[in-house]
């Protein structure tokens, strides 16, 4: 019996695969060392983006091991998951690997963020949403995570008429997909607008809808972002803090050029 | 069933966060909370996050008309006061994260065999352990797991797993499960005794709180409610679902005996991001079973007699 356990064992090809490793950032190596000033110290950096990446992807590779996803990217991983309700852990893993990594894109050292600055054309847009300068979105936005209850990811976002909306997508919500997005949550009272947009979503589901959501900004509001040095009550002092580092000329590229 | 949480009564419209002896010594010596948490984080954790949670809580209630000024109101009231009310969303977030945690924290007790420990990616690697102490010694309070869960070793499995499925914030309770729904006990029983039968485990999310018989139905109700709006005259009998949803397997009386708070922020400073297994491992460690079963209801058994 063990011989021919030995025996099939020898006929075993060993495939070899890719396992996902975290994208490197530009400033990933002064960043490690010195963290970004007010924002992260190097071990603030270091457990939010290196370990908490790390955690992500490690599942990630763990997860989709000999599966049809094995070979692809958490992107598309996100996606192809999002719509099937039995894959939901491992769109978990893909989901928020992507979602950190698009806000981690947009940061940069304090110095250059302050030459930078939103668009026009940015700015334009936000008018339609009573936004008339930097400082009200900041104020708008932070005042949503504020409010909000949990982990959790504030996009703005562009959609299909290339009007830009707020999405606050809880825990691992993607803006990719609407039925995923996770801006509902229905512990408490539900008021008139919460039954409508719940309804709204099951109808949407059902007609097959496609989402053309594009996300152009995202401030995530995990723990992981400030606990280490602001502390677990810390979120105020963080998202004042955050908006300094943010690099517009990244954020604006991402609009959809006329 | 919370004579434990009586210490959040309301007096002159304010709460505070209750007095935990042990977690002052800590506050005063600076010593960890042996076997579970840093000071640092029990700290901010207990002390910081508890008064924050208070005093934004007493800032929204001195804001709303709600509650009677001549009334003594518990924590818990407050919960069920505010949980159909979408415009006191925020407060009962307070009110509900702040029972959560007087919950959790009220059930653990020091044990310095465990070590606080960081961990590092291999973690998520490492095959977990199937040793472990702490395990409850009432014989009673044995049996009745036994009979729900299988066997001491099952229940605790089931319990740090349903912690690691909760990806965001939230709680891990062990509830006493009642068998009849209350709208059962209305028609059926007129001393409307529920009866205890069976032990569950249940998650919660974001500071959802747990006895949500009220809650329920919310969706059926805006429902009828547009719907009438709408299309009047219509003469339709009640669905399936409808009928289910209703009678079946809602508004059945849940009383927490045990709750794990499994929020990235317990574990994150003291285990860091890989940590949460062992994190949940020394929560197990730390149960005070005597809180436990002061929580429990009596157990009903079913006696057949032949």
């Amino acid at each position: 019996m063990f011989k021919s356990i030995t025996r099939n064992s020898q006929r075993i090809r060993i495939n070899s695969r890719s396992i996902h490793t975290i994208p490197k950032l530009e400033l990933h190596d002064q960043w490690k060392t010195n963290g970004l000033s007010n924002l992260f110290s190097s071990q603030g950096y270091t457990e939010s983006w290196i370990n908490f990446q790390n955690y992500l992807l490690t599942n990630l590779t763990l997860l989709t091991n000999g599966t049809g996803n094995e070979t692809k990217h958490p992107f598309q991983i996100l996606l192809n998951t999002a719509k099937q309700s039995t894959k939901q852990h491992i769109f978990h893993f893909a989901s928020m690997a992507f979602n950190n990594h698009f806000f981690y894109q947009q940061l940069t050292n304090q110095e250059i963020a302050k030459e930078t600055k939103p668009s026009r054309f940015l700015m334009e847009k936000l008018i339609h949403q009573d936004i008339d300068s930097l400082e009200s979105l900041k104020l708008k936005m932070n005042n949503i995570i504020m409010n909000s209850n949990g982990q959790g990811v504030l996009f703005l976002v562009e959609s299909k008429d290339k009007s830009l909306q707020f999405l606050n997508c809880s825990n691992d919500g993607t803006p990719f997909y609407y039925g995923k997005n996770q801006i509902l949550d229905l512990n408490g009272g539900i008021d008139e607008h919460t039954f409508k947009q719940l309804e709204n979503l099951k109808q949407r589901v059902k007609n097959g809808d496609s989402d053309f959501n594009l996300p152009i900004l995202a401030i995530s509001y995990w723990d992981i972002m400030y606990i280490h040095d602001f502390g677990i009550n810390g979120k105020s002092e963080y998202l004042n803090k955050v908006w300094d580092y943010i690099n517009w000329d990244i954020v604006n590229k991402r609009l959809f050029q006329v | 069933m919370f004579k434990n949480t009586k210490i959040l009564s309301r007096r002159l419209s304010t709460f505070s966060l209750p007095v935990n002896k042990s977690l002052e010594g800590i506050k005063a010596t600076g010593e960890n909370f042996q076997g579970l948490f840093s000071n640092k984080t029990i700290n901010q954790l207990w002390f910081e996050r508890g008064e924050n949670l208070s005093s934004n809580l007493n800032n929204l209630l001195s804001q709303t008309s709600i509650l009677k000024n001549d009334k003594e109101y518990s924590l818990q009231t407050i919960i069920s006061l505010s949980m159909n009310t979408p415009e006191l969303y925020q407060l009962h977030k307070y009110a509900s994260n702040l029972f959560n945690l007087n919950f959790f924290i009220e059930s653990l007790k020091q044990n310095d065999a465990n070590k606080i420990e960081k961990k590092n990616v291999d973690a998520l690697l490492e095959t977990p352990k199937n040793s472990f102490g702490n395990i409850p010694t009432d014989h009673d309070f044995l049996d009745w797991i036994n009979y729900s869960f299988g066997s001491i070793e099952e229940f605790r499995n089931l319990l740090i797993n349903s912690g690691r499925a909760i990806n965001g914030d939230g709680i891990v309770w062990v509830v006493a499960e009642s068998s009849m729904s209350e709208n059962y006990l209305d028609k059926n029983l007129p001393q409307k005794v529920p009866r205890f039968t069976n032990l569950a485990i249940v998650n919660t999310y974001n500071g959802g709180v747990l006895n949500d018989a009220e809650r329920s139905g919310q969706i059926s109700r805006m429902k009828k409610l547009l719907k009438e709006e709408t299309e009047e005259d219509e003469l339709e009998l009640g669905s399936v679902e409808e009928a289910e949803y209703n009678v079946a397997y809602h508004n059945k009386s849940l009383i927490p005996i045990l709750s794990i708070d499994v929020s990235p922020r317990n574990y994150l400073l003291d285990y860091g991001v890989f940590g949460k297994q062992k994190y949940l491992e020394n929560v197990w460690e730390c149960i005070d079973w005597d809180v436990v079963l002061r929580r429990l209801p009596e157990r009903t058994t079913q006696l057949i007699t032949m």
